[in-house]
């Protein structure tokens, strides 16, 4: 995953924070998806617009005291199930 | 409650352009229910009895049975799919399931297909405990948390049920066909509201004594969901409306899973373990004041 990669949330999932995780629900396959804690703070990030890969990680890195190796790579891999789930989408430039 | 349908003069239901948006289906496959849009609205058309069309604006409901289609039939199918999915679209909170009415607030019961919702707020009943409802839990919210709403002083369910709640003798074959009994002396009915103590989510059967246990509210969120009425998935605003209101459930109630032998011989005491169970929260609830 490229530093400029970009990334945005479909508009086919709804959120919400209940018990601790932040719970997904794809519109459009009626499936249910739980994230913890970072994976919620990941998608709060988000938003509605395009949020470039090194700017998720730099968020990550400002709410939690880890290597930055390890941030890059759990961001990499939460934005890689994101994608392959439908819940999120890589945006051009 | 069913003098709020208009009923048009009954007429085949022929086929309809286009494909449904949405189906309800049985467990054995069978469609139950199938979602059409219309220009002025939808259209519920439940195959071999009636159709509903609702107007997108006023959502008033007019139905149009099939020749034949008994009034019972199309009461239940107002009552009990109807008006849920409307009230629901509407900013509402229906959930399918039962409930009835204990010494320390409201029990309701959700599950899936057969799994003894009716049965266990009929048990309920015959104990003494009055059902709210049993097949729509209509949550009124007030201040502090959730009202369950009295629905219908009946009880639909399998004559093996049926004849339990009855005191009577379980005829070979009656656990295959559907009756209705109504709320009487014996088996009282909920004339008022009740506050919303727990939700129990029935489990298969397995356990050999009755069991509980908490769900978490991040899990009671996707099984509530499965429960919810919904008219339009296509709705993206009203859905995610529902979805806010189905959390706030989650996160204000708790959400237990029961489970209990599916022995009539066995109701007596599942329903005393359930009495014991609120009375339980309630004590808590209290002493946490």
């Amino acid at each position: 995953m490229e530093a400029n990669d970009s990334f945005i949330r479909s508009d086919e999932v709804v959120a919400r924070e209940v018990g601790g995780e932040t719970v997904l629900l794809d519109l459009q396959a009626g499936t249910y998806f739980g994230l913890n804690e970072t994976g919620g703070l990941i998608w709060q990030y988000l938003g509605d617009e395009p949020r470039k890969f090194s700017d998720i990680c730099s968020h990550v890195l400002a709410e939690y005291d880890a290597p930055a190796e390890a941030v890059e790579s759990d961001v990499a891999a939460l934005m890689k199930d994101l994608i392959a789930n439908g819940l999120a989408v890589q945006k051009d430039g | 409650m069913i003098d709020q349908l208009e009923i048009w003069k009954a007429q085949e239901q022929a086929e309809l352009p286009g494909k449904p948006y949405d189906k309800w289906i049985t467990p054995a496959g069978e469609v139950a229910a199938e979602f059409h849009r219309e220009p002025e609205g939808y259209r519920i058309r439940f195959p071999g009895d009636a159709d509903f069309r609702i107007d997108g604006e006023s959502l008033a409901v007019r139905c149009q049975p099939v020749p034949g289609a008994e009034r019972d039939v199309i009461e239940t199918l107002f009552v009990n799919s109807v008006l849920p999915v409307i009230g629901n679209h509407s900013g509402q909170l229906n959930l399918h399931g039962s409930a009835c009415a204990l010494p320390g607030g409201a029990a309701a019961f959700i599950g899936q297909s057969r799994r003894g919702k009716t049965t266990l707020a009929g048990a309920c009943a015959r104990a003494g405990y009055p059902f709210l409802t049993e097949d729509v839990i209509r949550l009124g919210p007030n201040a502090l948390a959730y009202d369950v709403v009295p629905v219908r002083p009946c009880l639909r369910l399998f004559g093996d049920s049926a004849a339990y709640l009855r005191n009577e003798s379980v005829e070979p074959g009656a656990e295959t066909i559907k009756t209705s009994l109504a709320a009487s002396e014996h088996l009282p009915f909920a004339d008022t509201v009740s506050p919303l103590r727990v939700i129990y989510v029935l489990g298969p059967g397995n356990a050999p004594a009755p069991s509980f246990v908490p769900i978490d509210p991040q899990h009671a969120l996707p099984e509530v969901m499965q429960h919810a009425f919904v008219l339009d998935v296509e709705d993206k605003p009203r859905l995610q409306a529902h979805f806010e209101r189905l959390s706030d459930l989650a996160l204000n109630i708790p959400f237990v899973m029961l489970d209990y032998p599916r022995l009539f011989s066995e109701l007596s005491g599942v329903v005393q373990a359930i009495v014991d169970d609120v009375a339980e929260r309630g004590n808590r609830t209290n002493g946490s004041k």
